[in-house]
């Protein structure tokens, strides 16, 4: 009996002294995919958030105080995304949230956050609604999904003799592919360049044979191809260089061009196939490439753009609660932190961050959204089996071989 | 035991669920029961009554919510129309669907079901006038509405709470009179024996038809409250096939063919995810899977099933 009074002592003495130090701690949110088929994003994410929040707490916290990180599982189904949004903020009692990794979710999320008055940084999720539905709470460090190809733009409008003089666009009828698509066609108009082919696929299609045909007889000088899904960039290249398409640029955008996949399923034909790649910070900067080192060190593993998102968001998240001044009254706390965050202008390793209200290409009126994100594009291009960055020149590791 | 005693004793609780906490999220937990509850309703009249097995019931949800939303944001007319409308539409298109589907028996049914809730959600996807396609829709704020001289706060749960508890009443209710009707007993015909139905003359077809109809109608109501509340829709979220088995997991743990089962089944799929999901971050989903699979392997006429069972012998004794 004497014993068992004695376990329950030390225990109640460990729940209060845990207690204790949670109260002290400043607490971010994050609902993320754990579990399912997301997981290894949300993975990435937790590793991400931990590192920046173990080098923030080594060197003493946010004036003094801890700061902690909750991640909640929502996996990648947008209720939950809403229920763990609404624990997080009500019952854990976060001060501010972040992370959501699909746009899906994180619409759930953001309209929650609105509702319940509490800031919600966004780190990838890129859907444009996310902050063009004039919601003040949210706030996005990322560039939205029209902003991807604009890099591209640039690249062809600044290098002689680059501008297309027709192009053929193929995209996924993912609300990605087609954000791209429309932003990139806008473009290309304004420039008075011809359209000769506009074709949409739904994702994982296994025969891109039918198409490729009907963007060959149509000859474009560019093909500009869309695919979120790895598949998807994998065989359009491959159908598209067997049916014999032969324009002077092929250009891929989103998440299927970027990876090493790509390369090695490809082999030769991925070849100085361009992808309008999507940002993971500038590699010739050193605050950049000191968390490209410190990361590969601690995990084993070459971090990517969700590991540079996570990591920078933490930053500006404690960089706007090391300026807001912090009363206890969480109401009043989070507003605090919403009111930093609007005066947030500083440099992480995703690049520069500072919140503003603007016009999208697509017509978005944005909200808090990073008025940098135009920089925040990139063009790269596979050399050799590796993707290389080749413009803007300031992000470039290595020059552009165009036209062969 | 007076006839009105236990729905009444239902609805006494009902309303006073909500009053026993001030926390918003155990009211978003309340709201997510009888949401549940209202899905393995719906899903339980067809699968559980008739033993017809749909997989594609996301179909009738998607539609409810796409009328409910496009009726707001596209016509300007009040949502709660639109809900009605949305669940009246659901009913409409169930129609042809189960004309054509019905033709088929046992698994063929179930991949037909299957086959035209992706039907839907491509032609979801792709019609972007009218559902603004990937994009999905987005509500940001809910017209005022007076309710007996008081202005309805949507920022708050309870209202959201008690339509949920009005629509899953109704589909208790409606359950109920089907098991005790003329058409209860079509149904439980044609799921014991399709030949020996048609032998005694049921049109099985129209029966399972109108099975299908009411049962797209509450689910189509379920929609539309899912758009109102999570006010965010889109083709992958609401013509889900998860969502379609989730339906199917409500009623078969709660009980298939009963009239309390999926409301059993909601609360204990409901409170099993978030205990588990606030215990272990990333694993689970392990331990809800082994729910299932100990819930099949041993209570095959699901919890509240059992429960009946349990019951009865109780008395005969």
């Amino acid at each position: 009996m004497k014993q068992m009074l004695r376990c329950l002592l030390a225990a109640s003495l460990t729940v209060i002294s845990s207690a204790a130090l949670a109260e002290d701690a400043l607490k971010i949110g994050a609902p993320q995919p754990m579990t399912g088929a997301d997981a290894p994003f949300g993975d990435k994410f937790k590793k991400a958030y931990s590192m920046a929040i173990e080098e923030i707490n080594a060197k003493g916290g946010v004036n003094g105080r801890k700061i902690e990180i909750v991640i909640e599982d929502h996996q990648a189904k947008n209720p939950l995304a809403a229920t763990v949004a609404e624990k997080l903020i009500t019952e854990d009692k976060v001060l501010i949230l972040t992370g959501g990794r699909a746009s899906g979710q994180a619409i759930e999320i953001a309209s929650v956050a609105q509702r319940l008055k509490t800031p919600y940084l966004v780190d990838h999720p890129s859907a444009d609604a996310v902050t063009a539905k004039g919601w003040d709470w949210v706030f996005r460090q990322n560039p939205p999904g029209s902003i991807y190809p604009e890099a591209f733009h640039k690249f062809i409008t600044e290098v002689p003799g680059a501008m297309p003089k027709s192009v053929a666009v193929v995209y996924d009828n993912t609300l990605f592919g087609k954000t791209i698509a429309a932003a990139t066609i806008a473009f290309l108009k304004s420039k008075n360049v011809p359209i000769v082919a506009d074709e949409a696929y739904p994702v994982n299609t296994l025969d891109f044979k039918p198409i490729m045909t009907k963007v060959k007889a149509a000859n474009p000088d560019y093909l500009l191809m869309m695919a979120v899904a790895t598949t998807d960039a994998i065989l359009m290249t491959r159908h598209a260089k067997e049916i014999g398409v032969t324009p002077r640029a092929f250009v891929g955008f989103g998440g299927g061009f970027g990876v090493g996949d790509f390369a090695t399923q490809l082999g030769p034909l991925s070849e100085k196939v361009f992808s309008s790649a999507s940002w993971s910070g500038n590699p010739n900067d050193p605050l950049t490439a000191a968390f490209y080192k410190n990361y590969q060190a601690k995990y084993g593993l070459h971090p990517h753009e969700h590991e540079v998102e996570g990591y920078s968001v933490i930053y500006v998240i404690a960089d706007a609660l090391k300026r807001a001044k912090l009363t206890g009254n969480l109401e009043a706390d989070r507003d605090a932190i919403r009111q930093a965050l609007l005066t947030t202008d500083m440099q992480t390793a995703f690049g520069k961050t500072k919140f503003g209200n603007w016009t999208g290409p697509n017509g978005d009126q944005y909200t808090n959204q990073n008025i940098y994100s135009p920089e925040h594009s990139v063009l790269a291009q596979w050399r050799n089996g590796q993707l290389l960055n080749v413009y803007p020149k300031d992000n470039a590791e290595t020059a552009y071989a165009f036209p062969e | 035991m007076p006839k009105f005693a236990l729905p009444g004793l239902l609805v006494a609780v009902f309303i006073a669920a909500p009053l026993l906490s001030t926390h918003s999220f155990v009211h978003h937990l309340l709201i997510m029961v009888l949401f549940s509850t209202l899905l393995g309703l719906s899903w339980n009249l067809l699968g559980g009554f008739a033993g017809q097995v749909s997989f594609g019931h996301s179909a009738f949800l998607g539609v409810g919510a796409y009328t409910t939303l496009l009726f707001y944001l596209k016509l300007g007319l009040s949502p709660w129309l639109g809900l009605v409308a949305g669940g009246a539409l659901a009913m409409v298109v169930a129609v042809p669907i189960g004309l054509i589907c019905f033709r088929l028996r046992g698994p063929y049914f179930s991949l037909a079901t299957l086959a035209v809730a992706e039907i839907i959600r491509l032609v979801a996807l792709n019609w972007e006038e009218l559902t603004a396609g990937p994009q999905g829709l987005i509500i940001t704020h809910l017209p005022a509405l007076s309710l007996f001289g008081q202005t309805v706060n949507w920022e708050s749960k309870l209202p959201f709470y008690y339509l949920i508890a009005l629509l899953a009443l109704l589909g208790m209710g409606l359950t109920h009179l089907v098991a005790r009707s003329r058409l209860g007993a079509y149904l439980l015909a044609v799921r014991e024996d399709l030949e020996s139905a048609e032998a005694v003359g049921i049109d099985t077809v129209l029966t399972r038809v109108l099975a299908l109809a009411l049962s797209a109608m509450l689910v189509g109501l379920a929609g539309g409250f899912y758009g109102l509340y999570f006010r965010y829709i889109d083709p992958d979220a609401v013509f889900s096939v998860a969502l379609s088995v989730e339906m199917v997991f409500i009623a078969v743990v709660g009980g298939i063919a009963t009239t309390a089962g999926p409301i059993v089944g909601a609360i204990v799929l409901v409170s099993i995810s978030e205990t588990f999901r606030s215990q272990f971050q990333s694993g689970h989903l392990i331990f809800y899977g082994l729910f299932m699979m100990l819930v099949i392997r041993y209570l095959p006429d699901g919890i509240w099933g059992r429960v009946r069972l349990a019951l009865k012998q109780v008395r005969e004794r």
